[in-house]
This record gives C-alpha cells, sequence and structure tokens, in this order.
C-alpha cells in the first residue's frame, strides 16, 4: 500500500484550498437558497405592494363615488322632485346624471343609480342603457341590509362595499339625501374594473384580471407576449368583497431576468472574493507557517543532520524563534541533545575506556595500532609494539582476592602510564595484559631503553591492603616494519616474544624468527585441543599404586593422554600448564572424570574392586562445581566416594584462598579421599598438611630416582617419610623403576609405591588384563579415608 | 457713530422689546377663544346636527376661506369666510337676529369660527353656536361632506 507524505506546507495548503472550496460551495449553495429566498421575499413584496395599490385605487373609486352621490343629492331639484315622490323625474334626473364629468370621462363607470326612501324603499332608479328597474340587478345587497340596520346619526353616515355581481363585480355606495335634514338616500352601483386595471401601471408588470366566476375582466397586451417562462416570476393576489367572497383575481407576471442577473453577478463576486480571500488566506498562512514552524524546523533538521555527521555537535545549543510549541520544542530538544551528549561521552569513555584501569581498552587499541600501521606504511614512520604480562598476578588474584588483583592492576597501570612519553599509547588488553604502542622508535636499543624503565618501575614494592607485594612483568617486543606491516602479525609476535620472556624469566624479548616454532605449538593449542575433546583424541591411561608391604593394588591413577595426529602422544605436562590459563580446563576435567569414573565402574562391575585416583588442576578448585561433578557422576555410575581419591599438586596446596578450603571440604566431606602430588618439587606451605584433609603425600619422582644415586636425596626422602607419618598420612613414592628402590623405600617405611617396576601407564584394556590378573592374586579391600 | 459703551444699552433694551412683543398677544388671543360661555354654545357634531334637525331655521356658516369650503364643507353650510365677516355680511346670510347660527372652521386649531362668533356677537345675533371640533371632528366620525 503505497503511502503518500505531504510536507506540512502542502499540507495546510491542501487544507485551505479544501476550505476554499468548502467556501465556494457554501457560496453556491447559500446562493441557491437565497436565490429562492429572494424569490418568496419579492413574491410577498409584491403581494403587499399589490394589496396596498388594488386597495388604494379601490378606495379613490369608493371615495369618486360617493363625491358623485353626495353631489348628485345636493341638487334642490332632485330633493324637490324626490320630496314629491315623482318617479319620472326622479328616474329623469337621475339618467342625467350619467353625462356627468366623471362618468363621460370614464373616471367612473357609473351602472346604476337608486333613489331610497328613508326605509330604503326604491322610488326612483337610472342605468346606463336607459334600462328599468329591477330588484335583481340592485348591486351588494348585503350593504342595504347593514344600512337599514344603522341607526342615529349613523344613518347620516355614508356606507361602501365591494360585492360581485352576475355581471363581474360592483362598487356599491349609500349616501344621505336631502343634507343633514336627511330624506332618503342615494345607491349608486359602480363598475371598479376599469379603475382596478390601472393597478397594471402602478405595479409596472402585465395584468390578467379574472372575476370570482372565472370571467376575463382584463389582460394587457404584454401578458400575451411574455418572453418563455424561465426567468419569469408568476403570482396572484385575490381581491375579497364586503362579505368576504372573492372578487378579483389579480395575476401578475414579473420579468426575473434582471434579478437573476444581479444574482449571477453577486454570485460571481463572492466567488471572486472567495477565491481571493483564499489564495491570501494560503499565502498568509504559508508565510505565517514558513516563520512560526517550517524555519525553525527546517533549523532543528539541518542540525540534526550536522549531529548525524559529527557527534561533537551532540550538545549544542539550537536558538529558533517560532510558534509557542516550536520554541517549546527547540528547549526539549537542547535539554534532550545535552543529555545525549553527556550519554554519548559516557558511553564513549565505556567503550574506549577500561573501566578498571582508566586506560585505553584493546578496541581503541587496535585501533591506534592500525592507524600506527597506516602511517608506518605510508610515511614510513617506524613504531615499537609492547606486549605486557604481569607475573604472580594470578597468585594474587587467588589468594588475596580480586579487590587486592584490582588494586594491583590500577597501581601497575598507573606506572606504565608514568614510563610512556606523551606520544605513547599504552592500553589494558584485559586480565593482566597490558599493551604499550610506542611511535618514532626503531632501534632495539630504544625498546630495550624502555622496556628497562618499565621493568624497574613495575618492580618497584607495593603496599596494597596491608600485603607487601612485588609484581613482575614480562615484556614482548615487536618493531615495525622490521617484524612485520600487520597489526595482528605485529600483536601475535610481540606475544610470542613475551611468552618467551616470561618462561625463560627474562623480564623482556624482542622478537626473533626462531621463536615461531615453539609459538605456534602453543597458540594453535588450545584450539587443536578443543578439536580433541570432540574427536576423541584425548585418551585415559592408568597406573596402579602399590602398597609396598601387601604387595595389593590400593588404586590406579587416570593419566591424561593426547593422542595427537600430528605430533603423537602428548604428555600432560606438554599441554596442561596452557590448558590451564584457559576455561578449557574445566571441560577437560569434566571429560577426564566422566571417562575414569565410567572405567572404575565397568572393573567394579567386572568384580575388580580398585580405588581410582584422579589428578586436580589448580583452577578446578576456583570453583565449586567441581563438588556436583564429582557428586553427580559418582551417584550415576554407582560408585561409593571412598574408591575416588583427588591429588592436588604441591603449588595448589599453597593456594590459601577462602574458595580453595571451601572447595576442598566439600570434596572431603562428600566422602572423597585427597592426596598431595609431586611433594617436594616446588615451595609448600607446611602447614596447610595439617590443616587439609588429606590422606597421603607423594613424594614427587625426581628425589626417588636421585635416591638411588645419592645419600642427601635419600635423608630428604626418609625425612617426607618420617614428616608424613609424624602428621598421619600415608607416604607414596613416585617414580619407583627398580627392586632397589623399592627396597629401599620399604626399609624407610614407604607404605605405597607407585612406577614402572610395578605397571606402566597404560589403557584401560590392558590395565583390566592387569588388575585381572592381578587381583586374582588376593581379594582388594576399598581404600578407607584417613 | 456709536462706542462700544454705547451698543450694549440698545441690544438690551431691543431684546426686552421683542419679549414683550411676544408676550402681549396671548392674553389677546385667549380673550377671542372662549371655551364655555353663556352667551356662546359649544356643540359637537352630534349637536350640530341635533340643531339643524330640530330647528328649521338654523344656519351653519363654514368660516374657512372659500378655497376649504370648495375641497370639502357640510352640507347646508354656507360660506363666510371671518375674514369678510361683519354684521352687514352677516345680516345678508341670516337677516334675523334671533335665528340660530352655528360656526365651525377646520378644527380646534382654527380661530377663524372664533373670530366670526364674536363679530356676530358684536352685531346682535341672540343664538350662536360653536362646533369646536370643526370639519376635522366631522370627516373624523365620518359623516358625509360635500364638495363644490
Amino acid at each position: 500500500m503505497n503511502r503518500y507524505h505531504f510536507s506540512m506546507r502542502a499540507s495546510v495548503g491542501l487544507i485551505i484550498l479544501l476550505m476554499g472550496l468548502l467556501g465556494v460551495l457554501l457560496a453556491v449553495t447559500t446562493g441557491n437558497v437565497y436565490q429562492r429566498f429572494v424569490l418568496d421575499n419579492q413574491r410577498e413584496i409584491f403581494e403587499d405592494l399589490a394589496d396596498i395599490k388594488v386597495n388604494l385605487i379601490l378606495s379613490e373609486t369608493i371615495q369618486s363615488t360617493a363625491d358623485l352621490g353626495m353631489s348628485i343629492q345636493a341638487s334642490e331639484e332632485l330633493r324637490k322632485v324626490f320630496r314629491e315622490r315623482d318617479g319620472g323625474k326622479i328616474n329623469a334626473y337621475l339618467h342625467d346624471q350619467f353625462h356627468q364629468f366623471v362618468v363621460s370621462a370614464s373616471l367612473l363607470k357609473l351602472m346604476q343609480v337608486y333613489a331610497l326612501d328613508k326605509d330604503f324603499a326604491v322610488v326612483g332608479y337610472a342605468d346606463e342603457d336607459g334600462g328599468r328597474y329591477s330588484p335583481r340587478d340592485m348591486p351588494c345587497r348585503g350593504l342595504l341590509q347593514q344600512a337599514r340596520q344603522r341607526e342615529g346619526y349613523s344613518r347620516l353616515k355614508i356606507l361602501s362595499g365591494l360585492c360581485a355581481s352576475e355581471s363581474g363585480a360592483r362598487v356599491a355606495v349609500i349616501v344621505p339625501l336631502g343634507g343633514l335634514r336627511m330624506e332618503g338616500y342615494l345607491l349608486l352601483g359602480v363598475d371598479p374594473t376599469p379603475n382596478l386595471v390601472h393597478v397594471e401601471e402602478e405595479m409596472g408588470m402585465p395584468l390578467r384580471l379574472l372575476f370570482a366566476n372565472g370571467g376575463l375582466a382584463y389582460v394587457s397586451e404584454e401578458w400575451n407576449a411574455l418572453p418563455g417562462q424561465e426567468n419569469l416570476l408568476f403570482w396572484r393576489y385575490s381581491l375579497t368583497g364586503m362579505s368576504g367572497e372573492a372578487v378579483y383575481d389579480f395575476h401578475f407576471s414579473a420579468d426575473m431576468a434582471p434579478l437573476y442577473a444581479k444574482l449571477d453577478e453577486t454570485r460571481q463576486i463572492m466567488f471572486l472574493i472567495a477565491a481571493l480571500s483564499t489564495f491570501l488566506a494560503m499565502a498568509v498562512s504559508v508565510v505565517m507557517l514558513q516563520k512560526s514552524a517550517l524555519d525553525p524546523l527546517a533549523r532543528l533538521t539541518r542540525h540534526l543532520r550536522r549531529v548525524r555527521k559529527d557527534k561533537k555537535h551532540l550538545g549544542e545549543k539550537v536558538t529558533v524563534k517560532g510558534s509557542q510549541e516550536i520554541t517549546e520544542l527547540s528547549e526539549r530538544f537542547n535539554e534532550m541533545s545535552s543529555e545525549l551528549h553527556v550519554l554519548y561521552k559516557t558511553l564513549e569513555r565505556m567503550a574506549y575506556t577500561d573501566m578498571l584501569t582508566r586506560l585505553p581498552n584493546r578496541a581503541v587499541f587496535y585501533d591506534r595500532l592500525g592507524q600506527a600501521v597506516h602511517m608506518a606504511q605510508r610515511q614510513n614512520t617506524p613504531f615499537a609494539l609492547m606486549v605486557m604480562d604481569l607475573d604472580k598476578f594470578k597468585w594474587v588474584n587467588d589468594n588475596l582476592g580480586h579487590h587486592v588483583g584490582d588494586k594491583l592492576l590500577r597501581e601497575i597501570a598507573s606506572r606504565l602510564k608514568r614510563c610512556m612519553r606523551k606520544s605513547d599509547t599504552v592500553a589494558r588488553l584485559g586480565g593482566d595484559e597490558f599493551a604499550a604502542l610506542l611511535p618514532g622508535i626503531l632501534e632495539y636499543e630504544d625498546s630495550r631503553h624502555m622496556a628497562d624503565k618499565i621493568l624497574e618501575h613495575v618492580a618497584q614494592p607495593l603496599y596494597i591492603d596491608g600485603h607487601d607485594l612485588s609484581c613482575g612483568v614480562s615484556i614482548g617486543i615487536a618493531h615495525c616494519p622490521v617484524h612485520g606491516a600487520d597489526g595482528d602479525l605485529l600483536m601475535q609476535r610481540a606475544d610470542v616474544a613475551m611468552y618467551h620472556a616470561k618462561n625463560q624469566r627474562q623480564g623482556f624479548m624482542i622478537y626473533e624468527p626462531r621463536l615461531d616454532e615453539h609459538s605456534l605449538n602453543r597458540l594453535d593449542l588450545e584450539r587443536e585441543l578443543e578439536t580433541a575433546i570432540g574427536n576423541g583424541h584425548l585418551e585415559i591411561h592408568y597406573q596402579p599404586k602399590i602398597d609396598l608391604r601387601e604387595g595389593k593394588v590400593i588404586d590406579v591413577e587416570a593419566l591424561i593422554r593426547w593422542r595427537h595426529p600430528l605430533r603423537g602422544y602428548l604428555l600432560p605436562e606438554q599441554f596442561i600448564p596452557r590448558i590451564e590459563q584457559s576455561n578449557l580446563i574445566h571441560r577437560m576435567t569434566q571429560w577426564v572424570f566422566a571417562h575414569a569414573l565410567r572405567d572404575c565402574a565397568s572393573w567394579h562391575a567386572r568384580g575388580l574392586m580398585v580405588g581410582l585416583s584422579i589428578n586436580l588442576s589448580r583452577r578446578n578448585l576456583d570453583d565449586t562445581r567441581i563438588i556436583d561433578l564429582a557428586k553427580s557422576l559418582l551417584s550415576q555410575h554407582g560408585i561409593e566416594p571412598a574408591w575416588l581419591s583427588l591429588e592436588l599438586s604441591e603449588s595448589v596446596m599453597v593456594a590459601d584462598s577462602d574458595r580453595v578450603s571451601q572447595v576442598l571440604e566439600g570434596l572431603h566431606g562428600l566422602g572423597l579421599r585427597l592426596a598431595v602430588d609431586h611433594f617436594g618439587g616446588g615451595h609448600f606451605s607446611l602447614a596447610s598438611l595439617g590443616r587439609l584433609p588429606l590422606e597421603e603425600i607423594k613424594i614427587d619422582q625426581a628425589f626417588i630416582h636421585k635416591m638411588c644415586h645419592g645419600n642427601s636425596e635419600t635423608m630428604l626422602v626418609r625425612s617426607m617419610i618420617d614428616l608424613a607419618h609424624n602428621i598421619g598420612l600415608k607416604a607414596v613414592a613416585k617414580g619407583v623403576e627398580t627392586p632397589q628402590a623399592r627396597d629401599q623405600l620399604l626399609e624407610m617405611g614407604c607404605d605405597r609405591a607407585q612406577g614402572f617396576l610395578f605397571c606402566v601407564p597404560c589403557g584401560f584394556e590392558d590395565m583390566t588384563a592387569w588388575l585381572e590378573k592381578r587381583l586374582s592374586q588376593g581379594p582388594q579391600v576399598m581404600p578407607r579415608q584417613s | 457713530m456709536l462706542g462700544k459703551s454705547g451698543i450694549r444699552p440698545v441690544i438690551r433694551w431691543g431684546c426686552l422689546c421683542m419679549i414683550l412683543a411676544m408676550l402681549i398677544p396671548l392674553p389677546a388671543l385667549s380673550a377671542h377663544m372662549p371655551e364655555t360661555a353663556a352667551d356662546v354654545a359649544v356643540v359637537d357634531a352630534e349637536g350640530l346636527i341635533d340643531l339643524v334637525v330640530g330647528q328649521e331655521h338654523a344656519m351653519v356658516v363654514d368660516t374657512r376661506l372659500q378655497s376649504d369650503y370648495v375641497r370639502g364643507h357640510i352640507d347646508g353650510a354656507i360660506n363666510l369666510p371671518n375674514t369678510e365677516t361683519d354684521c352687514r355680511s352677516l345680516s345678508r346670510a341670516v337677516p334675523r337676529l334671533s335665528k340660530p347660527i352655528v360656526f365651525y372652521c377646520n378644527g380646534t386649531g382654527c380661530e377663524r369660527s372664533a373670530e366670526s362668533i364674536r363679530i356676530a356677537r358684536a352685531c346682535g345675533y341672540e343664538h350662536v353656536y360653536w362646533f369646536r371640533g370643526g370639519f376635522e371632528e366631522w370627516l373624523a366620525k365620518g359623516y358625509p361632506y360635500l364638495k363644490q
């Protein structure tokens, strides 16, 4: 569905145009209504006018008739013959009156004159044609009746009336005869038609006059010559007689063409005015809209575009003048812009800053590295890249808590910043890893100098939350363009150098191509191991632990092997340290637990009741999930917890954190047995031995191997065995490869031994066969937790 | 030539004289127009009719100018404008002093009939009647009149 979008200007214009059209429509409708109204009004006016004119003419006619009557009766001759009641003379006299001026001049059309006595009996009569009196012809008998009913002075008054007659209409007037000393009456009958037709001239329009009986009294010549009836207005007026009866019907017609023309002209003027008003309203509205809304909105829009193009304009105030709504909008706009500016700055800071150290973060660093590489390519400007990783930071974090670790990081960051020049960039890449970009450094000597400076500053003692700390840093350095002209490559090479520096405890190392082989192994390790877990390249080999005195099998230790498709079997020490630094250690532990416990359950199912020993990494103890894992898998395979022993490296035991203690207590609480592996090979807190819930200590094989050749190691082994016994632990000798060593250990009181002498580590099938053979020689007992 | 001081008394006296001139005719006029009097009977239209019908010799005198008389007058009235009225003219129209005479003019605002009555009384006519409402009352009451 198409959607049309109009601009505000177009919308307002359209609305006004519609209003204009509506106005024109209204004008047309009103014009038509007005036309009808005008016609009705005109008709009413004509009727009123005709009423006035006709009645005026009728009154004049009556007055003229009365005057004529009064004039006739005033004659002494008439009065004399009337007194004598000489009918012939009366008639003769009356007949002479038809020759009076008003009659002969057609001012009055006198039809009959009657002489009446006081009782209204006819005494004399005359008409126009000299006819004889006939009562039937007497006009307006109702008037005579009315006259008869009068009494007193009113009998002197003149009576008149209009009435219909057989021959049309008559005006009858009764006047007293004989003056104030009244002797009789004269009754005059007049045909008013000739007088009434003068109304045509008075009205100025054609007339057609009809009697009440429908007879045609008069029709004007113009009436017959009227044009088409389109523009004619016909109307009629009825004249009633003294008794209320219809006497005349006046039909008029008026030509409305001039009126219509006037109306059309008025309508056109109205159209013109409406169109002009609409146009003016549109123009004024558009101008006002432009000033009050469109211009300010355009300004706001321009500013928005500017902001979109460059965020630095965010927060700039835009001042606009317009309508109240627009002004308020701009104020709200400015407020929002200011808030967005603050928010944007915060987000920018969060996006590009490491919130802990306030140093630029990884994203910023890679961006600047890219720019530096670009500049190096275009302008041949060299730079040095340093990747730094703190030594012992993990120990601090694990043992002194994260809050100490965080403070340490902040302090180191601060020291690093102090070492840098203004043009340098130092950033925190994550964890305890930092990186620095040093533009303009070409010579190795310069970067060495900078690295020395960093090492010196970082190595300064620290005092955090009551802890005296010393923190080292390993620095890997790569130079652009000598070591690469690509950011990722440079980072990788600096990283390689850094790991070599860390492994060799050299402080810093500048990248050399010879380091690549090892580096690539290390870098690919994680990805390959992840693939190995999925593809079944990991295997578990088992090596039994033998009770030296009784020769019984105590348990078998699960040892992980990596059957690498290219590198062959890899021993744990070749990949575990690296894996420990990644999250893969948890997945690998899970894998080992699942497979080893499955194998153990399988042995138990075959009646090979032997314990299982699994090595734990230091990282496993950071997470209480290891407790749930052991519990659920033991339950799943139906193995009593006492069959499972967990071996912890000596470095694990050094960790003196609450979390580690909590996890060890949890595991011990499950009924598992705990042992210390590689005892004597590292630094170890003897206090931990008594505090932790241990069962045995496993003396590192390096001592056992040397014991065979030198007395000092023999003394050390003896001391360690004594130490174990003194705190109630069993002593286990690892790496027993010769009968002499076994005998010597037995002589020193060592409880248990493990080594090639008894059995080389082998897979599940071989170990199953070995166990079947070995256990058939005597029953096994479940190890007891000490 | 008069100075300023000479003009003021002249104006003052002039104004005084004008005011007096305006006031003097009023009592004179009122003396000629008695509303009622023991010697003059005022009648209305019906009284006039009764007088004429009741007394055979009663005369009705129209005291207006002839031009008014021609346009319309009471049937039987003679025209004797007050300007032409004196004992002589009266005696020609009404020879006997005992004959009742009714005078009228246009109406209550008209002085002519009053003037004629004063003259008739002075001439010694004994029965003088004044149709105070005059021709206006006659027309208003719808009584017939005669045009000449």
